[in-house]
């Protein structure tokens, strides 16, 4: 897990995730600056965009970390899911296999752990979220939205705002297919990070013109990254490879 | 020993015959435990739970009611001479016992068609809450301002029934009128912004704003949204006020209705020392 960081007096580390003693802290996020003070217990605060504040009485085990985590908690959680909409809708010949790189919207997570649980303390985001539905208002999903170029090789992002997804497509069909979304039950992404980059990865499995299954895996997106804790599971390792099938059009 | 069994206690019942009655109504019961369990194991991924012990205790007593009806000979008890018997007692109880039934009935068939479940929230009968409860003969509600409410499931089944939350999104709307000297393709740019910032107004079903009708005192725009259906009336209150006062910010004004009234016969000015002035302006 994450680069040890311990910081005993007031000074920004800059921009950064990792895990650090629950101590004396600042740690700029963008537009937010979250800060530790220890008075016996140790006092949280987030400021920028509304403050937040709370107390923790950690044990000599705990830790706090600041990772990217899944992007379905802002503004509350209402979705497991996470519709990737493509700029432009990708051609993909029969029984083919292509690999991609779109970006996804991460939050922020300032997560409590010691040996035992992990505690979300705050979700914060630099991105503004939207929602929006996949399927019929009877039958379809509330899903996180996000509008993505699509890139061939990893973009350069932001990494206190955007993720790379590493994408592989198998059109297992015997027609062309245009993909033009691209839905992830979204609940056990795994994510990883490193000073450059927060990534995940999945796949999808094209059965039609107008079916697909799609899966998180478990990837980093080059040696040495980090893997972040889940805010929604609130687990230190996530192995599950949650399906999801796209039944109302690619 | 057999001697024992062929003992008559009374009529031609037998303590064998006792014997073998209790044992079967032993194996009975304890064989409908174990379909019932299995049954709930079977099921328990796939129905609601309200409806599962529904269909177990039905299962249960069921099975255990057809053969103690099977085995009632072995204790002497005709069935013939008590459906005889009970004919008229029968029609008497069945009138006393008709609602019951019917509500029983209901119950079973409303575990079936599943048209609610708890927490839903439902206008039936009359009643608009929250479904706290399905019993087998009753449908306990909470009103929105919070009273207990107990339906009959008779008069819940033959109800029409409106589940605000069967479905996960939902769609409001507004209208908005705006003053005929203010321009209506700004009031909707500003409109169309306000809503598309907000998180929980879905980017698909697309929401709709558009000019719907010219009133008496107002252009009237209809502003229609989605929203996933638990948040739906938060965003609602939230975004009314905030289209207001943005539109407002924007110069634009919500007016007041107004009437421009014309005399046929302008009648006289009586005040001030006009009476009987020509009034400028009066086309006449």
């Amino acid at each position: 897990m994450g680069e040890y960081k311990e910081i005993n007096s007031y000074e920004s580390p800059g921009v950064g995730y990792g895990r650090f003693k629950l101590s004396n802290l600042v740690l700029g996020l963008g537009d937010f600056k979250i800060s530790f003070r220890k008075e016996g217990v140790v006092k949280y605060l987030r400021e920028g965009d509304g403050s937040v504040e709370k107390v923790v009485a950690p044990s000599e085990e705990s830790y706090v970390y600041v990772n990217p985590v899944e992007p379905l908690n802002l503004p509350k959680p209402v979705s497991t899911f996470l519709l990737i909409e493509l700029s432009k809708p990708v051609l993909i010949a029969p029984n083919t296999l292509i690999e991609m790189y779109l970006t996804f919207p991460i939050e922020i997570g300032i997560l409590l752990a010691d040996s035992r649980d992990v505690e979300v303390l705050d979700l914060l985001s630099l991105v503004r979220p939207k929602y929006t539905l996949y399927g019929t208002p009877r039958a379809g999903v509330v899903c996180r939205y996000w509008l993505s170029d699509v890139f061939h090789h990893p973009p350069m992002r932001d990494p206190l705002r955007e993720g790379v997804l590493k994408l592989r497509i198998t059109n297992k069909s015997n027609n062309w297919v245009a993909i033009s979304n691209v839905v992830l039950s979204a609940e056990d992404m795994n994510i990883y990070y490193d000073s450059e980059y927060v990534s995940t990865s999945a796949q999808m499995n094209v059965i039609s013109s107008t079916l697909a299954e799609t899966s998180v895996t478990d990837e980093p997106l080059r040696d040495g990254m980090s893997k972040s804790l889940n805010a929604r599971s609130s687990r230190r390792i996530s192995i599950s490879k949650h399906k999801f099938v796209m039944e109302w059009g690619l | 020993m057999m001697d024992i069994l062929n003992t008559v206690i009374y009529g031609e019942v037998t303590v064998g015959s006792v014997l073998l009655f209790t044992a079967v109504m032993a194996v009975t019961v304890i064989a409908s435990k174990l379909i019932t369990l299995t049954l709930k194991r079977a099921l328990i991924d796939k129905v609601k739970k309200a409806q599962l012990d529904i269909i177990l205790k039905t299962v249960y007593y069921g099975i255990i009611a057809i053969v103690f009806l099977g085995l009632t000979p072995l204790i002497g008890i005709n069935l013939s001479g008590l459906l005889l018997a009970g004919g008229i007692a029968g029609i008497i109880i069945g009138f006393a016992v008709q609602n019951i039934v019917a509500n029983l009935i209901s119950g079973i068939f409303l575990a079936i068609e599943r048209p609610m479940k708890i927490g839903d929230a439902v206008s039936v009968a009359d009643v608009t809450g929250i479904v706290e409860d399905t019993n087998i003969f009753s449908t306990i509600m909470r009103t929105f301002d919070g009273l207990f409410v107990r339906i009959p499931n008779a008069n819940v089944f033959t109800s029409n029934i409106t589940n605000y939350t069967a479905h996960i999104a939902r769609r409001f709307e507004y209208v908005i009128g705006i003053r005929y000297s203010d321009d209506a393709e700004r009031a909707i740019d500003v409109i169309k912004k306000i809503i598309e910032e907000h998180p929980l107004v879905l980017k698909r079903p697309e929401p709709q704003v558009f000019v719907d009708s010219l009133g008496d005192s107002s252009v009237n725009i209809v502003v229609r949204m989605w929203a996933p259906t638990q948040e739906w009336y938060s965003v609602k209150m939230e975004l009314l006020w905030r289209i207001k006062t943005e539109l407002e910010r924007n110069g634009i004004q919500i007016p007041f209705p107004q009437r421009v009234v014309w005399f046929a016969n302008e009648p006289p000015l009586t005040s001030r020392g006009l009476k009987g002035e020509e009034v400028p302006g009066s086309g006449r």
